[in-house]
């Protein structure tokens, strides 16, 4: 919480220092890469927030779009209310959330090994590279009729999706960045006095920590996809089972708060792998906020 | 006479590259560091220096020749050749204190002892205080002063210096070797510097070995008879700009060479 303030409070400095140079007039927002004033951006983001807001208004209160197809913000947010304060969204939420983390914390577990390993290791890459570089390509999507034949329809099913869909993406990124650690980063080491083993665990590990973390992170928004799909096809619960009901009961209200629901938990833990980044590797470049 | 600490016996190092032409980077290379002496080695870039470099680190094999360490022919990199890189090689993940700790505490040496050579380390590179920092808080230049300590700090029998000043500004590159020589002389540790900096060769060294243009061989050997501690102010004396101005001179034809060498595979490659 303290490194944040503290660098918001440099961009702040920093960007008044530059602009209390240039007059107002002066800003030239065809330049590119050039900055502008907070004030402005903060304006402009705000401008394009409520231009969206307005045109919802609009199109729902002034009855030029059917409540049908664009439920109004007051039905909306009637509609959010009463799914929480019943209680009623609750296990379809904790329905997704513990089926996506299970399955990527399952991908996890074995992607980073390997993917360290065969970024680095020429025995590694020659034994699993072609394999995933082939079933990387196969869209996961396509494998879930084989795995409901296989394993039918409830949440295991659903893990194995996430589990199959992140696991080969996450080896692949995560070879990449074990075979992108600069080379001097071991060659020091060995003139330090470090046999193989030590290279490999004090320096080849830790190097590829911060470049790990930022796939894991990446892929995790996959996770979220995958499950959706998944979820559409066959469920008897979670957010996309909700939201395929809501279509056959042509609850639009639904299908939105559904939509906000799985947005905002994208965006927690997105944001989560961003803090942990911070507590886990604060001597990373990458731990700023 | 001092015995030779290091010895280059006629390395040559041959690459075959991706179309299966054969280059050679390194033809028949011999010299030698004497103990508590300051060597450099100058050429034109792509000449095999930092090959060479590596060759005696322990990093690449010789396709054929040998290097001895006190007698002893080494083939596996050690302990004993400490190196600093010219890319910021410091380990991100640890502090200043831990990197400079890094080669110790693979030895498993007592604490006691550690916090003892980190901060005398610390101090003759001038970044007491600093022991906390993580690298990505220091200048190139501090990164350069933690990597020489970090070498020093494992006491090595003699220490390789790739260009370590080469990704620094001017002014900082100068006060780097000011530093490096004032701690050579305080320590009398034996090195081995290559460089393309010709003032910089002439500035450190005891001798300067001139590299010729691929393949690298030693082309010229020069004695640099300015006795120690030496002040900066030597740069401007009419002697070093005589060893200058033959170094240059000897420099630039290899310079050439190289360019020439360079298009006629340019040329021949449009044919």
């Amino acid at each position: 919480m303290e490194a944040r303030t503290e660098t918001e409070e440099i961009t702040l400095i920093k960007s008044q220092t530059e602009t209390s140079q240039r007059r107002w007039t002066e800003q030239d927002f065809l330049k590119p890469k050039e900055a502008i004033r907070r004030r402005v951006y903060l304006g402009l983001t705000a401008t394009s927030v409520f231009a969206i807001l307005l045109l919802w208004v609009i199109l729902t209160y002034g009855g030029i779009v059917d409540a049908m197809f664009l439920p109004s913000p007051s039905s909306l947010f009637k509609t959010g209310y009463h799914l929480f304060a019943s209680g009623e969204i609750f296990p379809h939420i904790w329905t997704s959330l513990y089926v996506v983390v299970l399955g990527f914390v399952f991908a996890a577990i074995l992607a980073v090994p390997a993917g360290i390993l065969m970024g680095s290791f020429k025995f590694v890459e020659a034994l699993i590279e072609p394999v995933i570089n082939f079933v990387r390509y196969l869209p996961v999507s396509a494998m879930i009729p084989l795995l409901i034949l296989w394993i039918g329809i409830g949440d295991v099913e659903k893990i194995a999706v996430i589990f199959l869909g992140t696991l080969f993406q996450l080896t692949f990124l995560i070879a990449d960045v074990s075979a992108n650690v600069p080379k001097e980063l071991l060659q020091v080491a060995y003139t330090l006095g470090a046999r193989k083993r030590d290279v490999t665990l004090h320096v080849l590990i830790p190097a590829s920590l911060p470049g790990i973390m930022d796939n894991l992170r990446i892929t995790m928004g996959w996770a979220w996809t995958y499950l959706i799909v998944a979820e559409l096809v066959s469920a008897e619960k979670g957010l996309g089972y909700m939201i395929l009901q809501a279509m056959r009961g042509m609850q639009t209200d639904v299908i939105f708060v559904g939509l906000f629901v799985i947005g905002l938990l994208g965006l927690v833990t997105d944001q989560s792998f961003k803090y942990l980044t911070l507590w886990l590797l604060p001597w990373s470049e990458k731990a700023s906020v | 006479m001092a015995e030779k600490k290091l010895i280059i016996e006629d390395v040559t190092k041959r690459f075959i590259t991706s179309k299966n032409e054969e280059i050679v980077a390194l033809e028949d290379v011999s010299a030698y560091v004497e103990t508590s002496e300051f060597v450099t080695i100058v050429g034109t870039s792509g000449c095999g220096k930092s090959t060479l470099l590596k060759i005696v680190a322990g990093l690449e094999r010789p396709s054929s020749g040998r290097v001895l360490l006190d007698g002893r022919e080494t083939r596996e990199p050690g302990a004993d050749r400490g190196m600093v890189f010219q890319s910021y090689t410091l380990y991100p993940w640890l502090t200043v204190k831990e990197n400079i700790a890094f080669g110790l505490r693979l030895k498993k040496a007592p604490k006691g002892e550690i916090d003892e050579t980190v901060a005398y380390y610390l101090d003759k590179v001038g970044l007491t205080g600093f022991d906390a920092y993580y690298p990505k808080a220091l200048s190139g230049g501090m990164k350069q002063r933690v990597a020489i300590a970090r070498a020093m700090a494992n006491n090595p029998e003699i220490l390789l210096l790739d260009e370590p000043f080469g990704a620094l500004d001017a002014q900082t590159r100068v006060l780097m070797q000011e530093l490096l020589l004032q701690l050579m002389e305080e320590t009398k540790m034996t090195v081995l510097f290559v460089t393309h900096d010709i003032d910089e060769a002439i500035f450190l060294g005891d001798v300067v070995y001139i590299m010729t243009a691929r393949p690298g061989r030693i082309k010229e050997e020069i004695k640099v008879d300015v006795s120690h501690p030496r002040s900066p102010d030597i740069k401007m004396t009419p002697m070093f700009l005589e060893l200058k101005k033959k170094v240059v001179k000897s420099i630039r034809e290899e310079t050439v060479k190289s360019v020439a060498q360079s298009l006629g595979r340019v040329e021949k490659q449009e044919e």
